[in-house]
């Protein structure tokens, strides 16, 4: 049993730390932003954590703080041209950011150790540590789901002319998704550096690019669940069939065709969608309890 | 030195000016984002390659097949990919993703195919040859490419105002749904546009294959990443745009390597792509459309 | 009073003139109809309003303050509200959630207390619910409230976008061909709805293809064509105008 646990802690952790990305993913999507910038961030946020932690005496906590509004920063330099500007033109622009930050830590070798990434970063991050923080994460973003911020995140990303019409600034709005995006993006960097001793700049390239959009398509892009199952199912699924760890890219870039053309609402989006349809087809003063409504 | 430089900047920007054509024609007339281009383009140097080392073809016939075979794998995405979307009722976000997805496979097969290797063309493939005009050295190589382009945009600029398909595109690129009362087969439409699309792409690898004399499954990433900057300067969906900021990028880039430094120039080319985006989003060149103002 | 001015307003799409020299003035609680045939620049001028499109030329001002220029969402802060001739409701939201986006006018809470679920997020929640579902029970659609919005019927589906509207309080409400697709009993529920709003002192701007409603309930209506206005006043004068004549005629 003692054995099972050493096996597989590695496997929890980095489930834990890909899920923190999956929600920066996940954060950028609910708001109506094409945006695919967590890598860069992540990037950002590992390289700020471990560069403070290991040259600076501001100690663990401190270096995070420190990475995460890095990715504030960083989020918002980013929304300067893009809160304003839709669709293609921040997929296009936000893909170029993640490859110029991968150029960049290559480039900067002084601060990230060029290609061969920092090493002996101290490992101050515990499984329990890393539990508590994606609880927190999901219970933040269930929070802000619920509230005025929710609702004109809905507004915009379904008819941003709608929303407009509203009131409701999509400036303002995809500024913040940005921000939040990107700082959660760096958390999970960040924690990534502190958990694994080293990091290196092809860890935070196209691969993960491509992971966080899949975890949350596949999962659901819409339920805070949706994108911790889709992490779960990507990361389990090459484990238990060895043979498809060496085709990780190849799983993902089907996943994404089949899942998105087949399944639009992902496994956890999907599987609440069903409960509905069955709960209308019952009573509609059982439906009516449900929802905390009057009796007609 | 610097007209010499500015020589070798056109001929590689003309190489990111008929890859980002492509691109941004598939965009203005279908709003298709397709990030998989990049791998057609690297199934087009592919091709030609094996066209040449296992079939034994000259470099002729390689470079035509090349570009059938571009054509071929880009209607295929299309078909494959695509087309079961829009079926579904899918949209711009649904399109992009797709595309991603499509892309992974595409690179995946071709890692398959060259072991992840980088492939070298036969040495001497191409006769090297140099002239002397106005006091630059031009090589034959050059000349070719830059004739090849020229060739295949004419090829397109003739196809898009001539042809039957061509007005069809460009009414399918206003209002499709109006195109289809005209009697006009939409179907039709995207498989020329994305042929077309994919037979410069596949032309693009090829000649960037020779000219580097070097092919991998992951060449096209990179020139990605280059034509994003052309199609956003050019203005989205704008093809003399696409064919100017292909040029100009090419010549940017070039003079950057030279002047300032080789490992800078994503950071410059990625720099440019910012400000244009800050400052002038629709580009230089005005798109097929416009979209109401928001923000 | 604080009306809603159009001043020498136009715009042109190219070489085309949709709309041009056209002065008008919305009173508040009054009822006006803008009306013409296809293509006479009734949506133009109503998303030259809105700031969906900038114009070309005059100035648009509500209260002496200057609209034209202000961003969509700006203008909707400043007390104008709109309906959309194709309906557009979030259509995977239900149909409460949908009337509940309309109070963002009235939001006070932070992006930061938003952020961390302050106890006066939940306040305005709930209030903005309680609300929504007062104006569901007053439009008779209560029943519908916890259905996706893209599952009830068009005609319910353009009263929740005009309840949508009504969420923001606003000062002035276009309403772009709401009657269209409603059968006749539907229309004259919803010209009662528009006389109410009008008697609550809402500015109402009703665009309409259906002329028999238009001349019901509008108290003044104003006739465009190929972008100009041919001709304003009641109902019966408008209805003699040679001008509107030949325009609906084709002359």
């Amino acid at each position: 049993m003692g054995n099972l646990v050493a096996t597989y802690r590695p496997l929890f952790d980095l489930i834990c730390i890909y899920a923190v990305f999956a929600f920066s993913q996940y954060v950028a999507l609910r708001a109506g932003l094409f945006s695919l910038a967590t890598a860069g961030f992540a990037s950002i946020g590992g390289y700020a954590g471990a560069y403070l932690l290991k040259e600076t005496a501001l100690g663990p906590v401190l270096s995070g703080v420190g990475a995460i509004l890095c990715g504030v920063a960083a989020g918002l330099f980013l929304s300067l041209p893009l809160a304003r500007l839709r669709g293609a033109f921040q997929a296009i622009a936000t893909i170029g950011f993640v490859q110029i930050m991968v150029s960049l830590s290559l480039f900067a070798a002084p601060i990230t150790g060029g290609a061969l990434g920092l090493n002996a970063i101290p490992k101050v991050a515990s499984s329990g540590l890393l539990v508590a923080i994606v609880a927190v994460l999901m219970l933040l973003l269930a929070v802000i789901n619920r509230g005025g911020i929710g609702r004109a995140f809905d507004a915009i990303r379904q008819d941003y002319t709608v929303a407009a019409s509203l009131g409701i600034s999509t400036n303002k709005y995809s500024r913040y998704a940005f921000a939040l995006s990107g700082a959660i993006g760096a958390l999970g960097g960040c924690l990534l550096a502190f958990d694994t001793y080293s990091i290196q700049p092809d860890l935070f390239g196209f691969p993960l690019l491509v992971f966080a959009i899949a975890a949350v398509i596949l999962g659901g892009r819409s339920s805070v669940a949706g994108p911790l199952v889709g992490t779960v199912f990507l990361m389990v699924l090459p484990e238990l069939a060895r043979p498809l760890a060496d085709e990780r890219l190849l799983l993902q870039g089907a996943l994404l065709i089949v899942v998105i053309i087949y399944w639009p609402r992902g496994i956890v989006d999907g599987l609440v969608r069903r409960w509905h349809d069955r709960d209308a087809a019952q009573d509609p003063q059982a439906r009516r309890d449900r929802h905390g409504l009057p009796a007609a | 030195m610097f007209g010499q430089e500015l020589l070798n900047g056109v001929v590689v920007g003309a190489v990111y000016a008929l890859f980002s054509l492509g691109l941004t024609l598939v965009f203005g007339i279908h709003r298709i984002l397709n990030l998989a281009h990049g791998a057609v383009f690297m199934w087009g140097a592919l091709i030609g390659y094996f066209a040449v080392t296992g079939a034994g073809l000259a470099l002729l016939p390689a470079f035509i097949l090349a570009i059938l075979g571009g054509a071929l794998v880009s209607v295929a995405l299309d078909l494959l990919v695509f087309r079961p979307l829009r079926r579904r009722q899918g949209d711009e976000f649904g399109t992009i993703i797709v595309s991603i997805g499509a892309n992974l496979v595409l690179m995946h097969l071709a890692q398959q195919a060259t072991n992840a290797q980088t492939l070298r063309f036969p040495f001497g493939i191409f006769p090297i040859h140099f002239y002397h005009l106005l006091g630059l050295r031009v090589s034959l190589q050059q000349i070719v490419i830059v004739a090849a382009v020229a060739l295949l945009v004419i090829a397109l600029v003739l196809y898009l105002f001539r042809t039957n398909l061509g007005t069809d595109a460009r009414a399918v690129a206003i209002d499709e749904r109006t195109s289809m009362l005209l009697g006009i087969n939409p179907h039709a439409v995207y498989f020329g546009t994305f042929a077309i699309a994919g037979a410069l792409a596949g032309a693009a690898g090829v000649i960037l294959g020779i000219a580097f004399n070097s092919v991998s499954y992951l060449m096209g990433e990179p020139i990605m990443l280059q034509a994003f900057v052309v199609i956003v300067l050019g203005g989205l969906g704008s093809v003399p745009g696409a064919l100017l900021a292909g040029v100009m990028l090419g010549v940017i880039q070039t003079l950057t390597t030279v002047y300032i430094s080789s490992e800078l120039s994503d950071a410059v080319v990625f720099g440019l792509l910012f400000v244009v985006l800050l400052a002038r989003p629709r580009g230089f060149f005005a798109g097929l459309h416009t979209e109401h103002r928001v923000a | 009073m604080d009306s809603l001015r159009l001043d020498r307003l136009g715009k042109h799409f190219g070489g085309i003139e949709a709309v041009a020299e056209l002065s008008l003035a919305f009173a508040p609680g009054r009822i006006s109809g803008l009306i013409g045939p296809n293509g006479a620049g009734k949506t133009t001028v109503v998303n030259m309003i809105t700031g969906l499109i900038q114009p070309s030329a005059g100035r648009i001002t509500l209260a002496e303050r200057r609209v034209d220029g202000a961003l969509p969402h700006e203008i909707a802060r400043m007390g104008i509200a709109r309906t959309f001739q194709n309906v557009r409701l979030l259509k995977e939201a239900t149909v409460l959630d949908n009337i509940v986006v309309g109070f963002h006018r009235h939001e006070h809470t932070s992006l930061l207390a938003c952020s961390l679920g302050l106890p006066p997020v939940w306040r305005e929640r709930r209030d903005f619910r309680a609300q929504a579902h007062n104006l569901l029970t007053r439009f008779g659609l209560v029943e519908f409230a916890a259905r996706p919005a893209g599952t009830i019927s068009f005609g319910h589906q353009r009263l929740v976008e005009v309840m949508r509207a009504l969420a923001m309080s606003p000062d002035f409400l276009l309403l772009d061909e709401p009657a269209a697709g409603m059968n006749d009993v539907e229309s004259r529920n919803l010209g009662a709805i528009i006389r109410d709003l009008a008697a609550d002192g809402v500015g109402i701007v009703l665009i309409e293809h259906n002329m028999r409603f238009v001349m019901e309930i509008c108290e003044a209506i104003h006739v465009l064509d190929s972008g100009r206005l041919i001709a304003s006043g009641t109902a019966e004068t408008v209805r003699r105008d040679p001008a509107v004549i030949r325009a609906y005629l084709g002359g």
